[in-house]
């Protein structure tokens, strides 16, 4: 007979879950069969192994890591709680005193809000557009709703399509609050042909027929807009401070700071597709563009240029004193061409000591007469004076105008001790890799110290990689090899 | 009843109470754990993390059923949310799957299992078995394992494994069978490879 008896049986014996007639049939059958006998000592046997398992015991730390956890997760708690309750709070405050308030009074409460918000908004954009902030001489607008010409008047809001005509002498200041001052002079006729203000820009387009315009724009001007149209090309503005003068024939362009785009236009009786050239202007640059061709190459403004452009600080004035200097990677030439000026700016002149503002007067002076000797002991006695007096607003610009004369004034040791003192000294202005530059410019071209300049320029790749006197600096390494 | 008096003091917010709790506990829990997931590091993070919850959640416990019982279902959900995810955690399984690679060359017979102290030699000897039933251990589903630690290393009877399990005490015995089965199977499977390796040789 084979033995139906399953593992399971066995299994469910041993633990003695049968009743007591099932119990004794399968015992009775167990004492005749060996192979149940067999799988009986087998599951005993693999009990009593289990059974002996060793067990095994906490490692060292063990409690204390414990309650270190637990601490841990307690406080996270805390401050679950904590938010928690604030929560409640927060829910009880609009149980108790939001829900109960009558609906009539909750919906002008809300309407009160938009309409306050709107107002806001609308506050912000209107701050932006531009108005008239300034007016003297002959100057009149015109506008279409008017239908005639009528004269500016200060605190005036321009529209898009609003023309502006200035006689000989005038001047009209126009600012966009945080953004640009412009200023229109003498014989000018300017539409403003597009206005378009956002939430944070504003774009602007000016049309000149003829006349002169000064543009100062403000760091904000980042992510605004402005074009200038002129019968002989259109400028762009790239974050900048610049003079536009339309002529008949020509537009000519100054730029003190950042760029300008120039685009070409032709004539507007030629056919076929005509390729528009763009130019940039960089800031110490000028050029010139006639009608109905393209522009001239931008070139270094001229002594008499760089006066000029001295009113754009008048527009918008920074609280520092000026270097008169271009950014481009030919600044170091310019820089030692001719003596650097400065530009102070009336609001800051109050801060800086009569003595250095006297010491500059007397360089300039001197420089007016052309005696070197001179101009050698004005500016040594200004680097004196900037010792005793040193201040956060000048101190740089003003080493840069001292090392500047020296070089004119042939002293070459002591416009490198200057330049020197920039570089160690300011190593984060921006005038740093320029002294750095004319540094190994003076032993370049005039100690003829050709292997000290070679590494003073590799050096300054090496610490001012991106700045713009690095450029020149591979530019000169490279010509030679 | 002392257990449950301390239980209630610990649910009042009081550590030290809490803390004879875990002294009385840990070390059964810990094992269970190790028997479960077959790595020791691994069972004692658990082993805190069961008394961390159990810390946490003492309000939810009704003294309805043991407290060590629902000691044992937190450690036993953790333990099967760990393993589920324990594919991703080499620590798990340090010891290799496949028992015929095992090289450990030891004969495992029956009374070398059931009586390891009788051998000479014996301490090492009996840890090298018990790791072989470790292993086979490990080899278990999850759901036969739990069976197995609860009624034939822990002892408990059917009705207590079925509250720890939640589930009815005949499909403990169910479990409980099907699962000493398969490791009577698995025993038997690695000693008779082991002993085919031996002929081979």
């Amino acid at each position: 007979m084979r033995c139906e008896i399953k593992f399971k049986d066995i299994s469910l014996y041993l633990d003695g879950e049968y009743g007591q007639k099932k119990r004794e049939a399968l015992e009775v059958h167990i004492a005749d069969c060996p192979r149940c006998s067999k799988r009986i000592d087998e599951i005993k046997t693999l009990r009593a192994s289990l059974n002996n398992l060793a067990p095994i015991e906490e490692s060292s730390g063990f409690d204390f890591e414990f309650n270190r956890l637990l601490d841990e997760r307690l406080q996270g708690q805390k401050e679950h709680t904590l938010k928690a309750r604030i929560q409640d709070a927060a829910s009880k405050i609009m149980d108790t005193v939001i829900i109960p308030i009558p609906v009539t009074v909750k919906i002008a409460a809300s309407f009160l809000l938009v309409v306050s918000l709107a107002w806001s908004i609308r506050v912000q954009s209107l701050q932006k557009i531009p108005f008239i902030e300034f007016c003297a001489g002959e100057a009149r607008i015109y506008r279409q709703a008017d239908n005639d010409w009528i004269a500016t008047k200060p605190r005036m809001r321009l529209k898009a399509g609003d023309k502006i005509k200035l006689g000989t002498g005038a001047v009209v200041n126009i600012a966009s609050k945080g953004r640009y001052k412009a200023r229109l002079k003498d014989e000018s006729l300017i539409v403003l042909s597009k206005l378009d203000s956002g939430l944070r820009n504003i774009d602007t387009d000016f049309s000149i027929s003829y006349g002169k315009l000064l543009v100062n724009t403000t760091e904000k001007f980042k992510g605004s807009s402005m074009r200038i149209y002129t019968p002989a090309c259109d400028a762009e503005v790239v974050g900048t401070a610049f003079i536009i003068e339309v002529l008949q024939k020509q537009t000519w362009i100054g730029v003190l700071e950042g760029r300008v785009r120039l685009l070409s236009k032709t004539h507007p009786l030629k056919t076929g597709e005509v390729k528009r050239i763009s130019t940039y202007v960089s800031a110490g640059q000028e050029a010139s563009t006639p009608l109905y061709s393209y522009s001239t190459m931008p070139e270094l403004l001229s002594d008499k240029e760089w006066k000029s452009m001295l009113e754009l600080y008048q527009l918008i004035e920074k609280p520092q004193v000026m270097l008169l200097l271009g950014t481009g990677y030919n600044r170091v030439d310019e820089f030692l061409q001719k003596p650097a000026q400065v530009y102070i700016p009336a609001s800051i002149k109050r801060t800086i000591p009569d003595e250095v503002l006297e010491a500059i007067n007397n360089v300039t002076q001197a420089t007016k007469k052309g005696d070197l000797e001179l101009i050698k002991d004005a500016t040594t006695k200004l680097q004196s004076v900037i010792q005793k007096h040193p201040g956060e607003q000048y101190s740089v610009e003003i080493l840069m105008f001292i090392a500047s004369h020296f070089h004119y004034a042939r002293d070459y040791r002591s416009a490198l001790m200057t330049l020197e003192e920039v570089k160690t000294h300011y190593p984060d202005s921006e005038f740093a890799s320029l002294a750095q530059c004319s540094i190994a410019a003076i032993y370049q071209d005039d100690l003829k110290d050709f292997n000290k300049a070679n590494m003073i320029y590799s050096q300054l790749i090496k610490t001012y990689p991106s700045s713009a006197d690095a450029i020149k600096a591979k530019e000169i390494l490279s010509a030679q090899n | 009843m002392e257990v449950e008096n301390i239980v209630i003091r610990a649910k009042e917010g009081d550590r030290e109470a809490f803390n004879e709790l875990y002294d009385a506990y840990k070390r059964p829990i810990l094992n269970y754990l190790y028997r479960f997931i077959g790595n020791r590091h691994c069972a004692e993070e658990l082993t805190q993390e069961t008394f961390i919850r159990a810390y946490t959640n003492l309000h939810r416990y009704e003294p309805k059923a043991k407290f060590s019982s629902w000691l044992y279902r937190i450690a036993g959900n953790l333990a099967r949310n760990f393993l589920r995810h324990a594919s991703y955690d080499k620590r798990v399984r340090p010891v290799k799957m496949d028992p015929y690679s095992d090289a450990s060359g030891d004969v495992l017979s029956a009374e070398n299992i059931a009586c390891p102290s009788k051998k000479p030699d014996e301490n090492a000897h009996k840890k090298e078995i018990e790791e072989i039933i470790q292993q086979a251990i490990d080899l278990l589903p999850v759901h036969l394992k739990e069976a197995v630690i609860l009624c034939d290393i822990k002892e408990l009877s059917y009705e207590d494994a079925a509250k720890i399990m939640k589930c009815r005490p005949m499909t403990v015995g169910s479990r409980l069978w099907r699962g000493r089965k398969k490791l009577a199977e698995l025993l038997d499977y690695m000693k008779n490879g082991e002993k085919k390796d031996e002929m081979r040789n």
